[in-house]
Formats: structure tokens, sequence, C-alpha cells
């Protein structure tokens, strides 16, 4: 029995699968007179692409900060910190004008999201260029008048909508169609808002006649709810160091000693105030950060240049300047502990993807200022040399306060718990450097960190 | 003046707004496309509504249209979406207009009859059949889909689309038997 119903189906099949039936002459007309009348929505579509907006005076200073750093890297070699410093400068202004809106310029005409040019709040006013249909409701009780359309929304505050039409958000023009209760006034207002566009084919099409409660009233948004969102974060995460020296530049250190080039342990936490506009995400922060370094700090001669600040003026307990300088040049491979302790300042850039429904991926690119904040050391390890260890303030060498700058690439997966809050994982690859002071101890260092965050983030 | 003759050409020309092209391209697939309308409309008017606004669709919507598919298929399923999206708009469920006591004694077996028969009868036929069954049948047995994916794209279980698919199939068989009866009548 089954196979006989299908046998239906497999005739039915083959009678259809070819067939082609010559439709009447009119339907080309038709079509063809609906390309014809399109020529006015070409008119609009061009008005979007025509429309070039100019960036704001911060964009242009923004990037005038970064040239100058970027003129001064190749100029002043040793003040590229300086250089980095500005372009960082550069992003925090972007990033806090972004998140006085004032982005929207910029990115106004991504046809594929709905977008508003407006901080205030935004009146969607029906509907586009392409109006399908109009219809009037079955419903004796409270007639309404029905307009179906697809495509474009249009939306406007208390000024002419065409001064201020944006979106034109095209996701699938089969799928979507839209259909929303209008008023007779607010017909007329869109056909004269449209004077110039003209709206094609209103009114024309197959009239939906339909009940009141059957419309699928899905349109238009006032807001997606992921298309503003601004959220603090906070973070916390290890990683896994390496410390570099660069001896190119630091040649008078590297002449008098050498120190190991190893991975240590490290962590940071910290808070961020992020903006995400257009699924592009602005960040800014701030963040500590602290690893501990153990490597070995071998001298090839006398270490002039950083001999204990009371030395050789001052000669404690039974240690003479002549006995230091001996036990520097014999304690080879000494083991050294060194605490770096950090405050970073970080401001990043982002593009957000939506993966799922709560889901997001986003990869970020940033730059940051770091202060070092603490070196305690070199401090000897107990009982490595003990004599060395037992010279007063052998533990504090060093105080050694340094600024550091830094880029970064992260990719952040976060997952939406409830509506406000967010949950994620940040693995990232950190790269500081100091080039500030060459002759130094912490000249020319470069730190690479490879971590990962744990973030938290909570929408207001 | 050029002459269309590669689909990529058809669908380049069609994208830079040239009328010869669009004609071409409508030549081309309308008499087609104009067959499966029939086949999701209750009537021919119906159908050349439903060409009418699939290809304007198709022209609105030509530049999204990826290459990494035939063409004809998404031409196609323009229209299909296109016949859907009408049905959805004007829901209108009528669904029966057929003695249950002639649909229910139908001899399901004997086909000889829907063999005889030509294609513009068949159409016929299909049309015949409410909305809501017509969808499902001609989504099931003609393009193929399966009844998970029916219930998707009509947002129906996938229990109404079997039961409706079933229920298609007997009434296609009443109006069948039903039709060569009198035939057999007249002669």
């Amino acid at each position: 029995m089954s196979n006989d119903k299908e046998h239906i189906d497999d005739i039915f099949k083959n009678h259809f699968e070819d067939y082609k039936p010559t439709p009447p002459s009119n339907v080309w007309s038709r079509v063809k007179s609906g390309l014809n009348n399109n020529t006015s929505e070409e008119t609009l579509y061009n008005k979007f692409d025509q429309h070039q907006p100019q960036p704001p005076a911060w964009v242009w200073a923004s990037l005038s900060n970064i040239l100058k750093g970027r003129q001064r890297i190749k100029t002043y070699k040793r003040i590229a910190a300086a250089a980095l410093f500005f372009a960082a400068l550069g992003g925090l202004i972007a990033s806090q004008f972004a998140a006085n809106n004032t982005i929207d310029s910029l990115f106004a005409f991504e046809k594929d999201d709905n977008i508003t040019l407006s901080t205030t709040p935004i009146k969607p006013i029906l509907v586009q260029p392409k109006i399908t249909s109009l219809g009037k409701s079955t419903s004796t009780s409270a007639p309404k008048n029905y307009i179906s359309y697809t495509q474009v929304q249009a939306f406007t505050n208390n000024i002419p909508a065409h001064n201020n039409i944006v979106v034109p958000a095209i996701e699938n023009t089969v799928a979507n169609d839209f259909e929303v209760p209008v008023t007779a006034p607010e017909i007329s207002y869109l056909e004269s808002i449209f004077a110039n566009i003209s709206i094609p084919s209103i009114g024309h099409g197959t009239p939906s006649i339909m009940p009141e409660n059957n419309f699928n009233y899905k349109a238009p948004h006032y807001k997606r709810p992921n298309l503003f969102e601004t959220n603090i974060e906070i973070f916390a995460g290890v990683a896994n160091t390496f410390r570099q020296l660069d001896n190119k530049l630091n040649a008078t250190v590297a002449s008098i000693r050498k120190e190991s080039e190893e991975s240590a342990a490290s962590y940071q936490w910290g808070i961020k105030f992020n903006l995400i506009k257009n699924k592009i995400l602005f960040s800014n922060g701030i963040s500590m950060s602290e690893y501990n370094y153990k490597g070995t700090y071998q001298f090839l001669k006398e270490d002039m240049v950083n001999l204990h600040p009371n030395f050789p003026t001052e000669v404690k307990g039974v240690y003479k300047v002549e006995d230091y300088h001996a036990k520097q040049l014999s304690n080879n491979n000494s083991n050294v502990l060194t605490t770096y302790k950090f405050i970073n300042y970080n401001t990043a850039v982002g593009y957000l993807i939506n993966a799922g429904r709560k889901l997001n991926i986003t990869p970020q690119i940033g730059v940051g200022t770091g202060y070092l904040m603490s070196n305690i050391g070199p401090k000897l390890q107990a009982g490595k040399p003990t004599e060395y260890s037992s010279m007063p303030d052998a533990n504090s060498l060093s105080l050694n306060q340094r600024l550091m700058v830094s880029g970064a690439v992260a990719l952040k997966v976060d997952f939406r718990l409830l509506n406000s809050f967010k949950v994620g994982i940040e693995p990232y690859i950190n790269k500081q450097i100091n080039k500030q002071d060459v002759t130094s101890p912490l000249g020319g260092q470069k730190l690479t960190a490879k971590g990962v965050n744990l973030t938290f983030s909570y929408k207001f | 003046m050029p002459n269309f003759t590669e689909e990529q050409e058809l669908i380049d020309g069609c994208l830079v707004g040239n009328h010869r092209a669009q004609e071409a391209l409508y030549n081309k697939y309308a008499a087609k496309m104009f067959g499966v309308c029939l086949r999701y409309s209750s009537s021919r008017m119906e159908a050349e509504d439903t060409l009418h606004e699939g290809f304007m669709a198709v022209f609105e919507t030509l530049e999204r249209f990826e290459a990494r598919g035939a063409f004809e298929g998404w031409v196609r399923r323009i229209m299909i979406n296109t016949a859907l999206k009408k049905y959805k708009r004007e829901r209108v469920y009528q669904l029966m207009d057929f003695n249950v006591d002639v649909i229910e004694t139908a001899n399901d077996s004997d086909f000889s009859p829907l063999q005889k028969m030509q294609t513009d009868d068949l159409i016929k036929l299909v049309q015949k059949l409410a909305p809501g069954y017509r969808n499902i049948f001609n989504l099931y047995a003609i393009e193929g889909y399966n009844h998970r994916e029916i219930g998707e794209v009509l947002g129906i279980s996938e229990g109404t689309s079997k039961s409706q698919m079933a229920r298609a199939r007997v009434l296609l068989q009443a109006m069948l038997n039903k039709q060569y009866d009198n035939a057999n009548e007249q002669r």
C-alpha cells in the first residue's frame, strides 16, 4: 500500500518534471514594467551609496597622533615608546568618541545591518521604497489599513526622514515580509517623505485581506539587541611570559653581563569598558599583572653600572668593594629571582561575530601602555651565596620604574547567560617592550605573554 | 547588440540592468517556472501573479546569487518561496471540497487513469487540492523535501505534514477515480 502511494507521487513527479507551459505574454510586460518602476528604488540606493559621510574631527586627530608616532619611530628610534604612546592615545580618543556615538557616521551605510544616525530616541517610520501590498483588515470592530513591505526600513526622529534615512536592511528578501498597521495620514506622510524618490507600486500587487489577528507583526525594530551595547567587564587569567633582552640596543649592559631568556608563569586581572556598535567592539581597560622571573645572571666583567647603591662609597660589614667585585666575577650563573609588577592601560578594537544566538566570537587587536611599578631584585635566592645575600639592601638593589608599551591580539569567545550577563574566555598574546633606557638593567626588555583570561561582563 | 548565450553573461547583464539580458533570462526560465507556479496555485491567474512576483524577486535579489549552485535551482526556490509566501499571506483554509465517502472508498491501487492523463489534467487536479494539502504534496512528492523540512518551511509539525500528505494522496486518488468514472459514463 505504501509503495502504491509512493507510486502516485512518482507518476505526478514524472509528469511535472519537464512540464513547461507557456506563460501569457502579459506576465513579462508586468515584470518589465516593474523593473522600470524600480529605477526609482535604485535611485534611493544610489543616494545611500553616494552619501560619503565625512569623518568627524576626532578621527583626524587620532590619525594624526598615530602618524606622528610613526614618524618619531623612524626619526628617533629610541623613543619608540613615546611614539606608540601617541598611537595608544589616538586609540583612546577614538574609543571615547565612539562611546559618545559619534562613530555612527563612519559606519552608517553598511547594508547588512540596521543602524541609525541619531542618539535620540528613534521613531521608525515604516518602511521603505518597496511596498508590496496594501490591505484592510476584516475586523468589524477595529478596521485598519495595513501595509506590507520588504527590505528597507527608514527611521526618523523629528527631522524629515529623507535627511536621516539609513539602513538598507537586506537580509532575506524572499522570507522577510513585514506588515505593520498604518493609518491613512501615515500613508500620506510616507508618500510625502518619498515624494522625490517615489514609492513604486504603493497599493500595487496582491492586496492582503486578512483578519487582524493573523498579522505577523515582526517589524520594525526600534533597536536590535546586539546593535548597541555597553558593558563593564572584569577579567582575570594566567599566562606564560617569555622575557627577552634586546642585546643589540642594550650593548652596554650586554657587555657586562649575560642574562638568561626564559619563560615564567604570570597572572593578570583587570577591568574593561566595552562598547559594541554595529558589531564593532571598542574596548578600554586597566589591568594589573605580575610575573616572577627566575633565571641566571652571568657577569662577564665587573659591573660598574649596577653596583650596590651604597658601594663603593660605603663599606658595610666585612665586605669591601674589592670583595664585592670579586664575588661578582666568581658567582657566574647565580640564580636570581626578579619580580615584575605592571599596571597597564589597554585599548582595543574588535569585530563581533555572532556564532550562535547567544554565542559571540570577537577577534581583537589592541595597543597599550604599561608602567613597571617595581622590580625587586636582582634578589639572590637564599644561600646562593650567603655572603652576597647578607649584604645590606641586597634585596632591593634596584627599584626601577619604567614605561612599557604593548601590542596585543586576542580572541574572545563569550556566551550570554542571562540577558545582561556574559561569561567568556579570551586567549591572547601580548608583547610589551621597553627601549627607553638602554643602559639600565631593565633597558631593552621584551616580555611576550601568552595567556587566557576568564571574563565576566555586565550590560548596562 | 549583445548575444547572451552563457548563463553567467545573462546574470552579469541583468546585474547591470541590461533589459535585453533581463528579457533573455525571463524567456529562458519562464515556461519551466510557470509550471512550478501552476502547481502551487489554485488557478492559472494566481500562477501568473506568482510568476510575476517571483521574477521580480529574482531580479531584485540577483546580486546575492552565489554561483555555487545551479542557477535554475535558485530561481526555482524563489518561485516556490514566493508561492508559499502568498499562501501564508492569504492563508485561507479550504480543507475539503470532496465527499468523504467517495474519498474513503477510493481504490488506492488503481493507477491506470492516472497514467493515461495529460500533465495539464494532473495540474488541474493538484490545483483543486486545498492550499495546505497542495503545498505539502508539492514539497514532498515533487521537490523532494522531507517532512521535517516541510514542517520548518510551513511552520507546522512534522506529524501534521505526514498526515496531510497522506490525506492529499487520498484526495488526489479520489478525484482521479471520479474523473475516470465520469469519462466511462460519457462513453
